[in-house]
């Protein structure tokens, strides 16, 4: 019974997989792991 | 269930990302905002890889939210998330400008342009969403 922990982390899985693609976001959007330089300049976001 | 319609929304995520990547180039490139410095080719990969990353974040969350967003239109909806992702990243380049201003600088004409392009991705991803609940 202790099934709950695989319902746990099928409830929280879609979750996490956003949670890490949106990780990627921030590293992209602030310019940190400069391939994205015009990109984020296009998208007003702070760049050097 | 809950597999099928996350993986549904990454790929829906990732194509609407692209497509509004390349719109990108197309928008930048007529309103001159920002001159390029790469080559055509080159963006037109950064650009469907950010585009990507920034389509299956909104279309992930708009997966998970669904219930609890105010708009009966998913495309409203869809607008709304992209614009207060977008607010929140640029809240943050904010705050790193005041800490950091030699390495970021924030320029209004372009943040401008960031927000348009922000409710052209709520569009693209709410009537693209849309058009998939139909073919379901």
């Amino acid at each position: 019974k202790v099934r709950n922990e695989q319902g746990l982390l099928r409830a929280l899985l879609p979750a996490l997989v956003i949670v890490a693609v949106a990780c990627a976001m921030v590293v992209i959007a602030y310019g940190m792991a400069d391939a994205f330089h015009d990109f984020r300049h296009t998208i007003g976001m702070p760049c050097h | 269930m809950q597999y099928v319609d996350l993986g549904k929304n990454v790929i829906l995520g990732a194509i609407v990302g692209v497509l509004w990547g390349w719109a990108a180039i197309a928008i930048n490139a007529v309103s001159g905002v920002f001159p390029f410095e790469e080559s055509l080719l080159y963006n037109m990969i950064s650009f469907a890889v950010g585009g990507a990353v920034f389509g299956i974040v909104i279309s992930g969350f708009l997966g998970l939210l669904q219930r609890w967003l105010p708009f009966k239109s998913v495309v409203l909806n869809a607008v709304l998330l992209s614009v207060a992702l977008w607010l929140i990243l640029r809240i943050g380049g904010a705050m790193l400008s005041s800490v950091e201003p030699e390495r970021y600088h924030l320029i209004t004409i372009q943040s401008i342009q960031g927000f348009v392009l922000s409710v052209i991705m709520g569009c693209i991803l709410g009537i693209l969403w849309k058009v998939n609940a139909k073919r379901a």
